[in-house]
């Protein structure tokens, strides 16, 4: 051997330090040549990624093919561990229904499955899966037909079908199955030592199944190993999702304690259970949900063990558990390699040392982010759809970028203060400070939890990122101050520069947004703000007012669904009632889903129980009140110069009534710029309001808690736009005869509010759905000319005065649900030729030209 | 076959020069056979394929250690020729442009992207590091090349593992310093 190699592999025994160096110094001595050649050969044994670790033979592989015989995957799919000890009778041999029990396959928690053969009509083999006795089988069966329809739907290679459910004569639920043999996906990759490629081309079958059956309106809720099972088809692996409309069907009404019993007897682990679905919130389960759970399933096909510590979340208190579940953040696949190889290196040779190291290597980065995107605790950051999910991955195995990134500094930080429960909403320079100081500190936190390097980078860039903060507040302050005083190039041009530096800080593109909307450029303000919505953005306040009406507009109806979402969130969660009638309003912009609808309707009969005297549908027409409490005010009132009272125009010449721009100068007390959502400047032009309203208003509204309840409702809330708000959502949950009556009241008013206008179309389609023809053909034609003016007045505005006193979001209002009427009323037909619908669109596109063009860069005037 | 291999071990010359081709058009046909029937998108292994070979040309029969041995290296080599001369040949299209034929080594580039030029430098750092140390190069050879473990490529060579981890670390270490000073 000579004297190099000698020299390097006793080196390579020794720790590196100050031992090697002097044994180094020793070994070499007199010959500095020799010294710095086996110093090359020990750097270049640091490095990880050495080219002959990447054999163009695939790295699991070679353990693959050992001298050894393949072993058979072995059957025991249906293996959970059971947490009742007493083993179930085996009831081999009975039958049930149509079907004779011919071997038990599987025993758990929740019941037994065995193979069984069917009868009648056809004769095959099923699986049937027989629940313990205890549960309602009624329930279980009524919510399996519920579901029945959509199941039958799916038709995919991937998924095991459900044929039927029943109960026994004793009342134990069943489910007949597709009868599938196979071992649970992660089983299977690990006993075939699949490669890297392999596992991910059957990850990606099943992402395609859980896409079909989401499609199809079925969402599984409980993807785990288990429920994924691989047989061989010709020795090509197959997976299958089993198992599809059970939990839904299983799904006991949730409290705390069916909870937990749901983890402890038909989960077994709630490793795989989303965190939404941790909450326990049952109405708020989605296909984000399933997406989760993929995200789980995947980095346990990659790195072959759970995200989180199996021993741990199991020996967890519940609400230990839960906490987990929300917040703590697994480790990346590659450092979960590392670290687990890290452990257990004492003892296993360093035989695959190489290979774990090269698989670390391949998984950093992409794979990395692919999971954790799918893992993301909030749902709006997941893949929107496994389909999306399923591309990524497979753009990874073609080697194309994939879309899933590593979260920004600013996300990090985010997300730790969130947790802190500290707000993050408003930039002042005391939180400035703060945020200085708790980046440094997140450094510093993640710097004891991590590789050193990676978080002396992660501190650099949180101080940079401070730097870059700290100038992208100032000049968002500055853009603001300019934009008020109607500078829009300047400010505009602040803005954009402000998104330049900050790229990933919402309130760049929300600030931007915000102006761009007022001033009437609403696709480039629908961009911005659904930019903002993908850094994380939070829709609750009243800057998100109207960002509904922007996005639908500019057909970005995916981000359109992930606010509504988040506004019904908010419906949901929330006691503060002030962005109440807002939410209800952008919520009723589209025709609503069925779960939807209810979520509307309950929250009208909520608000008919919590003050008692908001009136049924029946007495809103005749005018009473509708008592409010102040602070829903900025909900339902618009704030700004909306409603002026004023007669109604006479809509063949509104030269003298003009109900849009509205100079009045009786609102002198009233800011002029920025009406419209976010500023909070605005007054609430009250008295102005209340010539709005009917007479019956003045009556005297009495004594006592109920009397100041009504006399503060009388000050202030514009009873037109609620029942206009009603009307809405009665039109949209089907109840036509109610909304007929609400919006007719608000459209033959006397006089002439922003509200009349938005009842028009949507009284339109109610008249046609009545088939009232001609009622219908005359609100439309209402609805088509009041727009026309409006945008025609916005458009040809060239006073120095750039806001009008209808706020832009009821201009858009009016402009969809104008849309829609003439869709439903004319068919598609009436949005092409030389309809008003066209030139009305044609109107907003110049307008819009005009803002960022005109406006914004200054080129003209 | 196994009679081949029993006179590679006895050391009889006819046989070497007769291995060598036999391994390498049965990796060939067999990889070929393969692609043509596999739906496109579908990978093979090529370790599979090794394994496949050894059966086939040697099937079940009772063979030594050490003339399975014979074998691996064979068909070690068989597969880094078949891998650079697809590496060449992707090479030289770069240059030329012409368009690409579906070969038999194919398959492999499709399990792995693996750079051309890459593989390339790595095989003559390969025929360097033969010159200076063979028993490194050899453990190199069957583990990159036939994908054979640490622990195979010991058995096969007819040393101990901690031996043939020590080759592997030293022409781990080795071939990346050499491809570093290229």
């Amino acid at each position: 051997m000579n004297a190099e190699k000698s020299i390097f592999l006793n080196a390579v025994e020794i720790p590196s330090g100050t031992k090697r160096d002097a044994y180094l110094s020793e070994a070499c001595r007199g010959d500095p040549d020799l010294r710095a050649s086996v110093e090359a050969l020990l750097r270049a044994h640091d490095k990880t990624a050495n080219v002959i670790d990447r054999s163009p033979v695939p790295r699991p592989l070679v353990d693959a093919y050992r001298f050894a015989e393949p072993s058979e995957p072995d059957l025991t799919r249906f293996h959970r561990p059971s947490l009742d000890a007493r083993p179930a009778l085996d009831r081999t041999g009975e039958t049930i229904d149509s079907y004779r029990l011919m071997e038990k396959i599987g025993e758990g928690g929740f019941g037994q499955v065995y193979v069984a053969e069917q009868r009648e009509p056809v004769r095959r083999r099923v699986a049937i899966k027989l629940l313990k006795p205890g549960m309602d089988s009624k329930e279980v069966i009524a919510r399996f037909e519920a579901e029945r329809q959509a199941l039958a739907m799916m038709d995919h290679p991937n998924i095991a079908k459900v044929f039927d459910a029943g109960a026994t004569p004793q009342g134990q639920p069943y489910f007949v199955m597709e009868l599938v043999r196979g071992v649970p996906i992660t089983q299977f990759c690990q006993q075939q030592r699949l490669s890297l490629r392999e596992r991910l081309a059957l990850f990606v079958s099943v992402c395609h199944a859980v896409q079909h059956a989401h499609q199809k309106g079925v969402i599984h809720r409980d993807i785990k190993p288990s429920n994924v099972l691989v047989t061989l088809h010709d020795a090509t692996p197959v997976a299958k999702v089993i198992d599809f409309g059970i939990a839904k069907a299983l799904n006991e009404p949730l409290t705390d304690k069916t909870i937990y019993t749901r983890f402890a007897q038909f989960i077994g682990t709630p490793m795989y259970m989303s965190p939404e679905q941790a909450e326990m919130n049952a109405l708020d389960v989605d296909t984000r949900s399933d997406i989760y759970s993929l995200g789980v399933l995947l980095y346990e096909i990659l790195v072959d063990t759970t995200p989180f510590d199996e021993q741990r979340l199991r020996t967890a208190s519940f609400d230990e558990m839960r906490r987990m579940i929300r917040e703590e953040d697994p480790l990346r696949p590659s450092l979960r390699i590392t670290t687990l190889h890290q452990k257990s290196s004492l003892t296993m040779g360093s035989t695959r040392e190489a290979d774990h190291r090269s698989l670390a290597h391949e998984l950093r980065g992409d794979l990395d982010w692919i999971v954790m995107k799918a893992m993301e605790k909030d749902r709006r950051r997941r893949y929107e759809s496994a389909g999306d999910l399923e591309r990524d991955v497979e753009r990874y195995l073609r080697q194309q970028p994939v879309v899933a990134r590593p979260p920004s500094p600013l996300y990090k930080l985010s997300k730790m203060i969130r947790r802190n429960k500290l707000a993050f909403v408003s930039m002042t320079s005391v939180m400035l400070a703060l945020i200085v100081g708790t980046a440094v500190s997140v450094a510093m936190m993640i710097e004891a939890r991590n590789a050193e390097a990676e978080a002396r980078q992660l501190r650099n860039e949180a101080i940079q990122f401070a730097d870059h903060l700290k100038e992208a507040n100032v000049l968002l302050d500055s853009a603001r101050a300019n934009a008020d005083q109607q500078r829009f190039a300047e400010a505009y041009a602040q803005y954009t520069r402000s998104t330049e530096i900050m790229p990933n800080h919402y309130l760049t593109w929300s600030g931007r947004g915000s102006m761009l909307a007022r001033l009437g450029a609403w696709r480039a303000a629908a961009s911005d703000f659904e930019k903002a919505l993908d850094l994380g953005a939070q829709a609750n306040n009243p800057g998100w007012w109207g960002v509904p009406h922007l996005l639908l507009h500019a057909e970005k109806s995916e981000a359109f669904e992930r606010l509504a979402d988040e506004f019904e969130q908010q419906l949901r969660d929330s006691d503060d009632f002030a962005q109440l009638g807002m939410i209800v309003r952008s919520l009723a912009l589209v025709p609503c889903s069925s779960d939807r609808q209810a979520l509307l309707t309950r929250v009208i009969e909520d608000l008919k129980g919590q003050f008692p005297f908001i009136p049924d549908a029946g007495i809103f027409g005749v005018g009473l009140p509708a008592p409010f409490p102040q602070n829903i005010l900025p909900g339902l009132g618009i704030p700004g110069k909306l409603e002026l009272g004023r007669d109604r125009p006479n809509l063949q010449g509104l030269d003298n009534q003009d109900p849009i721009r509205g100079r009045n100068q009786e609102w002198s007390g009233i800011p002029r710029p920025f009406a419209g959502p976010g500023n909070p400047q605005n007054g609430f032009p009250i008295d102005d309001i209340r010539k709005g309203f009917n007479r019956r208003e003045r009556r005297d509204p009495g004594d006592g808690p109920l009397g100041e309840m009504r006399r503060m409702n009388l000050r202030g809330f514009p009873m037109q736009l609620s029942n206009y708000i009603f009307g809405l959502v009665r039109y949209r949950t089907g109840n036509l005869a109610d909304a007929k009556m609400l919006l007719r009241s608000v459209a033959n008013q006397q006089r002439f509010f922003a509200s009349t206008a938005l009842a028009y179309p949507v009284l339109a389609m109610t008249e046609h759905a009545l088939g009232e023809a001609e009622e219908a053909d005359r609100y439309l034609k209402l609805a088509e000319e009041i727009e026309s003016q409006w945008i025609s007045d916005l458009l040809a505005d060239e006073s120095d005065n750039q806001f009008i006193s209808i706020p832009w979001f009821d201009i858009i209002e009016v402009h969809l649900l104008r849309q829609e009427a003439e869709r439903v009323i004319r068919g598609r037909n009436a949005l092409t030729g030389e309809s008003t619908s066209s030139q009305i669109a044609s109107l907003l596109e110049q307008l819009e030209y005009k803002v960022m063009n005109e406006t914004i860069l200054g080129t003209s005037r | 076959m196994t009679r081949l291999l029993e006179a590679v071990e006895r050391g009889e010359q006819y046989a070497s020069e007769q291995l060598l081709p036999k391994v390498y058009d049965e990796l060939r046909r067999l990889a070929q056979q393969r692609l043509a029937n596999e739906r496109p998108g579908q990978t093979l292994q090529a370790t599979a394929l090794v394994h496949e070979v050894y059966l086939r040309l040697v099937g079940d029969s009772e063979v030594a250690w050490a003339s399975r041995g014979h074998f691996y290296a064979a068909a070690s080599e068989a597969m880094r020729r078949i891998l650079i001369d697809s590496a060449r040949r992707k090479m030289s299209l770069k240059r030329g442009g012409e368009f690409h034929r579906v070969d038999a080594s194919d398959l492999f580039e499709r399990e792995r992207e693996f750079d051309a030029a890459e593989l390339l430098s790595l095989d003559e750092a390969l025929r360097r590091l033969e010159s200076e140390d063979t028993e490194a190069h050899r453990v190199v050879m069957l583990r990159f090349f036939g994908g054979l473990t640490i622990e195979e490529a010991a058995q096969v060579m007819g040393v101990s593992v901690r031996t043939a981890k020590r080759n592997w670390s030293y022409a781990r270490a080795w071939l990346q310093r050499e491809l570093e000073c290229d």
